[in-house]
């Protein structure tokens, strides 16, 4: 017998080894698993119920070898009917003692097994034998009831009787609070093992927050102890949100935090842009808490944005929101940078949003500087870009701002330049590795690291003397520029902070008033005389000559030029005056005439303008829209700014696009003469010489005190007279 | 709480004295430097002079070290006119601090003394290779507007008008708000005026008036455009001037025994008689005088101190007297006192040129009176003018002419008896503006002619005898930075003022 008993078991191992090695060589998971052993049982129930018996064992030999080689949560259940049905199968061929081992097998998988359907008298007497032998009772009661109670690892209830096998058990018992408590025992057969009045010890407070909206972090004491996650809570928070007055979805999972010591508490619940809430209880007690739902309200600000420009981005804190005009009502409180920008500038505004405020700016875009680098011996930990920014912060014309050091630390690496590259000193001497930067490669360089930053130029700052680290220089460059701005700060001294404020505000203006003639002021005379009169202007009209002596303008005496020029600074144009003058000869003659606007224009080799701002600015002026020849004055500024700074091809291209009259003054001639030099520096005699040779035959000037371009231009052609010949 | 590291805390309080102390440090020399500044404008050098030193000695790595020698550099050059020692000066400047603020400035001074020192071609590009190096070495510094300028003032000197004009005009079109720029117009007005191009001059120094209306430099703009304006504007179609019904001095102030009229550079109107020297302000009050017993010339010095020769001496006001003679012409004799010098006249480098009317020469003198050389030989003349090339006009009585020399006495050109447009009958006084127009006062046709570049006739001037202002037997001519005359009539014992 124990011959028959054992070829089928080692069938069965051997089967059960085969398909275990099947599986485990498989790369098939364990649904592949357990969709085999299902359909095994399957196949043995199907064979079962045919009184095939011999099938039966076969296709349960197979499915309980793969159940026992890899017991997965899935596949266990399977187990007890396997061993019940296969055991039946065996009493029904006869073979009781693998039946009865079956049984014995599953009496102790599942003690509390009831055995199915109809059973004979037979099988039932021996299962009562097997159960007799091999399962007993425990009876537990344990406090508390909530407590979590493990079995060999699996979960019973805490309180209550349950059969179990007989023989050696863990009882694990644990709930958060308490000391665990982990007791084996033997359960002898016959006789119930009770484990009575097991009684966990407190070991701590614990606390359960719920809070609306989940991601509140929650400080306790100024520590923090994590944030709720998203919910729902358990369904005994039901009511307790509904007291609350706050909606169950919108609650959080439960976050539970232990240890907190008897006394009293503070406890905050933060989450950003909503208002913190807070308790304050008091442990008196080892227990449990349990806090109502916490809802924390909102804390924004909203915000209405305007520009001075269309299609103004709008950015707080760095994050685009939309195009301005908008109101943004979500703001968090606290502080905010509330940022516009456009191709042309950037306007920047610092605020501190307050709850329920409602904060509008009218933002005015000015053209930008990006402090993209600082150098020299500067204070330990000290960003000097941000120093200058919050010097330059009254500018009203452009704005000097300093982008997030990694960035532009970022950016200078990429071009692989040092924080030197654009140091100059106040009297404009290249520094350390600015030296070695090309004018070519700066221009080149400031095109791209403005466009990076967004911005219409870059600048940067520098120490250039360890000994008195409070004098900075910063040096500016506008895109496309290779010739810096320098202006020197004193950090002692704040005037010299007000009057570098006030040279980069100084403002550019495209006309004044004339009225076409030129007088100059004379000792022992009542007046200025006139000493040049423009033959097509209002003065030539009226009779006024070279001699005559002007005394009056509209009844107001005027002794000398400055009169004269303060009497003509507010007038507009075709504003008539009287004037009263006296010839040569002293008679006295009237004449009426009228005021102009000529142009104006910076100068080509002034180097007391900051050119660089000049050049964003008029950039900027460009945007907007103006009368064709006011466009046309900007454009010719522009033209002399980009010259300024060596970028002599825009300079060519801006002044082809000017166009303004001939005449005294700044005029068509002055832009042949430029052209002249535009064509020059680029390269085309042939064209310099012809835009030379047209502005010789004009009377217009330099700028509008300047010099005559006809001496300018003739000297310039002579210039080309004296060159070697090409051919 | 962390405690601070004892050795943070030792670095700090290190760094705390170090502060306090190089605090204190500067403060006394800039202090000291505040104060020879001071003593500067009061016009008491040698204080000066002994602060600005006290700083290079006690204080030589202070910030104002570098100050004060640049301030005792333009002392030399500038008031005591010791180009050997402003040129030290410069020196310990550019080798002890050439990167300070000074420095820039050190070469400007330098390029300066070089001009001083010399006009030859090797002179002047010595000067201009120091001006340049400004603008190159210190681009942005405030030094390069005055080397541009001080580059067009080495080219204006040696007469190279248009050069200099280009440079005047780089300093305007690049600084327009700079006083150097200022200085530059008025520079350039100058060039113009000497390249005969007074209409584009007029403008040019107007604008000094536009840009820097409260300034120095407007009042001189305003003065030059006054003398343009008469000779190139109101005249040739009228008269460049008019009797202005002013008379120098009291309404009844009759002058006897006069020897000469001089204005100087404050404008104020210097008579000469045999009892001393009177000095009128600008609206012709009696100011000060001077007593002297019998001068028979004068001048105002560098420091506007009066100075006179007479009986064979040079007298400068509130110093003693310095005996004017000539070396022995034979070994072992004393030295021969000059005892007639009918003219004195001062050079840019401080030089008095003396006539020695017995000998027919003009002798060089020092400030102190000391002998240097012959200036030129062979000329009977009672009358000089200097002008601000050293160019010196001196009247030769024999050729009833004027005879033109450089500053080394070199003949550069001659306003002979006839030319042009005009006859000289009797000149007796001669007299520069400051756009180099030469004046002479011909006592025979009772005129004033005004010679301009290449001593060309700009204009002349006379009075009608019977009408108010005439100067029927003028013996003396002086004209004002403005342009305006004076000129004292024997006849009517009187400075008559013209404009």
């Amino acid at each position: 017998m124990m011959r028959v008993h054992r070829v089928p078991q080692m069938h069965r191992a051997l089967a059960a080894l085969v398909i275990c090695l099947a599986f485990g060589a498989s790369v098939f998971a364990q649904a592949d698993q357990l969709s085999n052993v299902k359909g095994l049982v399957d196949q043995a129930r199907a064979a079962f119920d045919q009184l095939d018996y011999e099938n039966t064992i076969k296709s349960l030999d197979s499915a309980i070898g793969a159940i026992e080689a890899r017991p997965t949560p899935e596949a266990k259940p399977l187990l007890p009917q396997a061993y019940d049905m296969r055991a039946r199968a065996l009493f029904g061929l006869g073979k009781d003692n693998d039946g009865r081992a079956d049984f014995i097998s599953l009496a102790r998988v599942e003690p509390g097994y009831v055995l199915p359907g109809q059973v004979s008298p037979k099988i039932l007497a021996v299962w009562d034998e097997v159960l007799k032998a091999n399962v007993t009772e425990l009876r537990l009661t344990i406090l508390p009831a909530d407590a979590e109670v493990l079995l060999d690892g699996a979960r019973v209830p805490a309180n209550g009787t349950l059969p179990i096998a007989v023989g050696d058990h863990t009882l694990s018992v644990s709930r958060i609070g308490y000391r665990q408590v982990t007791q084996p025992f033997t359960a002898a057969a016959g006789a119930a093992t009770v484990v009575d009045s097991l009684v966990l010890e407190r070991t701590a407070t614990v606390f359960r927050f719920v809070t609306a909206p989940a991601g509140v972090e929650v400080v306790i004491d100024g520590i923090s102890h994590g944030r709720t996650s998203p919910g729902p809570p358990p369904p005994e928070y039901a009511e307790k949100a509904t007291r609350a007055g706050v909606p169950v979805a919108e609650l959080s999972a439960v976050l539970t935090v232990t240890d907190l010591p008897i006394g009293a508490h503070r406890i905050e619940f933060r989450k950003d842009c909503y208002v913190r809430a807070e308790a304050r209880p008091t442990v008196d007690r080892l227990d449990d808490f349990v806090l109502d739902p916490v809802k924390l309200e909102p804390a924004v600000a909203s915000v209405s944005v305007t520009s001075n420009q269309p299609g103004t981005l709008v950015l707080i804190d760095g994050l685009q929101r939309g195009v301005a005009p908008m109101t943004i009502n979500d703001v968090c409180e606290g502080p905010h940078v509330i940022e516009l920008k456009s191709q042309s500038g950037r306007y920047f505004q610092r605020v501190d949003a307050r709850t329920g405020a409602k904060i509008t700016i009218a933002g005015t875009l000015r053209p930008a500087f990006a402090l993209v680098s600082a150098s020299g011996p500067a204070a330990l930990n000290t960003d000097l870009r941000l120093t200058i920014e919050k010097q330059f912060q009254s500018l009203q014309s452009v704005t000097l701002f300093a982008p997030a050091a990694d960035e532009t630390a970022k950016a200078l690496s990429a071009e692989k330049l040092p924080a030197d590259w654009l140091a100059f000193d106040s009297n404009k001497r290249a520094l350390g590795a600015s030296a070695e930067v090309a004018a070519v490669m700066r221009g080149d360089l400031s095109q791209r690291l403005s466009r990076q930053f967004d911005a219409q130029g870059i600048a940067s700052v520098t120490v250039p003397s360890a000994a008195s680290r409070n004098r900075l220089v910063v040096s500016l460059l506008a895109a496309g520029s290779s010739d810096p701005d320098v202006i020197e700060l004193d950090l002692d001294s704040p005037d010299a902070t007000s009057l570098a404020v006030d040279r980069l505000d100084r403002g550019l203006s495209f006309f004044r008033p004339s009225l076409g003639m030129t007088a100059v002021d004379v000792a022992d005379m009542e007046g200025p005389v006139i000493v040049a009169v423009d033959p097509n202007g209002p003065m030539a009209k009226a009779g006024i000559q070279p001699g005559d002596v002007l005394l009056k303008a509209n009844s107001q005496p005027v002794p000398d030029s400055a009169v004269l020029i303060n009497l003509l600074a507010g007038r507009k144009a075709d504003e008539a005056l009287t004037l009263d003058l006296k010839d040569r000869a002293g008679a006295a003659k009237k004449a009426d005439t009228t005021v102009y606007m000529t142009p104006r224009l910076i100068g080509l080799n002034d180097q007391s303008l900051m050119v660089n701002k000049i050049l964003v600015d008029l950039r900027n002026r460009l945007q907007a829209q103006a009368d064709p020849v006011t466009d046309s004055v900007i454009r010719l500024n522009l033209a002399v700014a980009l010259a300024r700074v060596g970028n002599w091809s825009e300079a060519r291209l801006e002044l082809q696009r000017v166009k303004l009259n001939d005449g005294p003054g700044v005029g068509a001639g002055t832009v042949h003469y430029l052209l002249g030099l535009a064509a020059e520096r680029t390269g085309s005699l042939a064209e310099a010489e012809a835009a030379w040779r047209a502005a010789a035959g004009t009377t217009a000037l330099e700028t509008e005190d300047g010099l005559p371009v006809k001496d300018l231009a003739e000297a310039r052609l002579q210039g080309l007279q004296r060159r070697p010949s090409q051919h | 709480m962390k405690q601070p590291s004892p050795v943070l805390v030792a670095v700090a309080l290190l760094l705390t004295t170090i502060g306090v102390a190089t605090q204190s440090n500067e403060d006394l020399p800039r202090r000291q430097y505040e104060s020879g500044l001071a003593f500067l404008k009061g016009q008491r050098y040698a204080e000066a002079m002994k602060d600005f030193q006290a700083i290079i000695d006690s204080f030589p790595k202070s910030q104002a070290a570098d100050n004060a020698l640049l301030q005792i550099a333009l002392y030399q050059i500038d008031i005591a006119k010791d180009l050997g020692a402003a040129q030290a000066a410069v020196d310990q400047l550019l080798k002890i601090y050439p990167d300070t603020d000074s420095a820039p400035m050190g070469y400007v001074v330098g390029g300066r003394i070089a001009m001083a020192k010399g006009r030859s071609a090797a002179d002047v590009d010595a000067a201009v290779a120091s001006f340049e190096r400004v603008e190159r070495l210190f681009p942005g510094n405030d030094a390069v507007p005055a080397a541009g300028y001080y580059a067009g003032e080495a080219l204006r000197l040696v007469r190279r008008h248009e050069d200099a004009l280009v440079r005047y005009r780089r300093v305007t079109a690049a600084y327009p708000s700079s006083p150097w720029a200022a200085r530059a117009n008025l520079a350039a007005g100058y060039c113009l005026a000497q390249a005969d191009r007074a209409t584009a001059a007029l403008p040019e120094v107007q604008r000094v008036r536009q840009m820097m209306p409260a300034s120095a430099e407007a009042e001189a703009a305003l003065n030059i455009n006054s003398i343009l304006y008469r000779l190139h504007v109101r005249a040739p179609k009228g008269s460049a001037y008019a009797f202005s019904g002013r008379f120098i001095g009291d309404e009844r102030a009759n002058f006897n025994d006069v020897i000469g009229v001089r204005v100087d550079p404050l404008n104020r109107v210097l008579l000469g008689h045999n009892k001393g020297i009177a000095v009128f302000d600008q609206k012709g009050a009696l100011a000060s005088s001077v007593a002297a017993q019998d001068p028979s010339a004068f001048f105002s010095d560098e420091v506007n101190r009066i100075v006179f020769v007479g009986k064979g001496a040079l007298h400068t006001e509130q110093v003693s007297s310095m005996p004017i003679t000539t070396p022995p012409t034979e070994p072992n004799r004393p030295p021969k006192v000059v005892d007639e010098m009918p003219s004195v006249v001062m050079t840019s480098t401080g030089q008095r040129l003396i006539v020695n009317k017995k000998a027919k020469t003009v002798i060089r003198y020092d400030a102190a009176g000391r002998y240097i050389g012959p200036f030129t030989t062979a000329i009977n003349t009672e009358r000089l003018a200097i002008n601000v090339l050293d160019d010196v006009a001196m009247i030769d009585k024999d050729a009833k002419a004027v005879t033109i020399l450089d500053r080394a006495g070199t003949p550069l050109s001659k306003i002979i008896t006839k030319g042009a447009n005009y006859q000289l009958d009797e000149p007796v006084d001669v007299a520069f503006d400051r756009l180099g127009y030469l004046y002479v006062l011909d006592r025979g046709k009772k005129s004033v002619f005004v010679f301009g570049p290449r001593n060309r006739l700009i204009t002349s001037f006379t009075i009608d005898e019977k009408s108010p202002g005439a100067f029927t037997r003028a013996r003396a001519l002086g004209v004002d930075a403005a342009g305006r005359l004076y000129i004292f009539d024997e006849k009517a014992k009187r400075i008559g003022v013209y404009q």
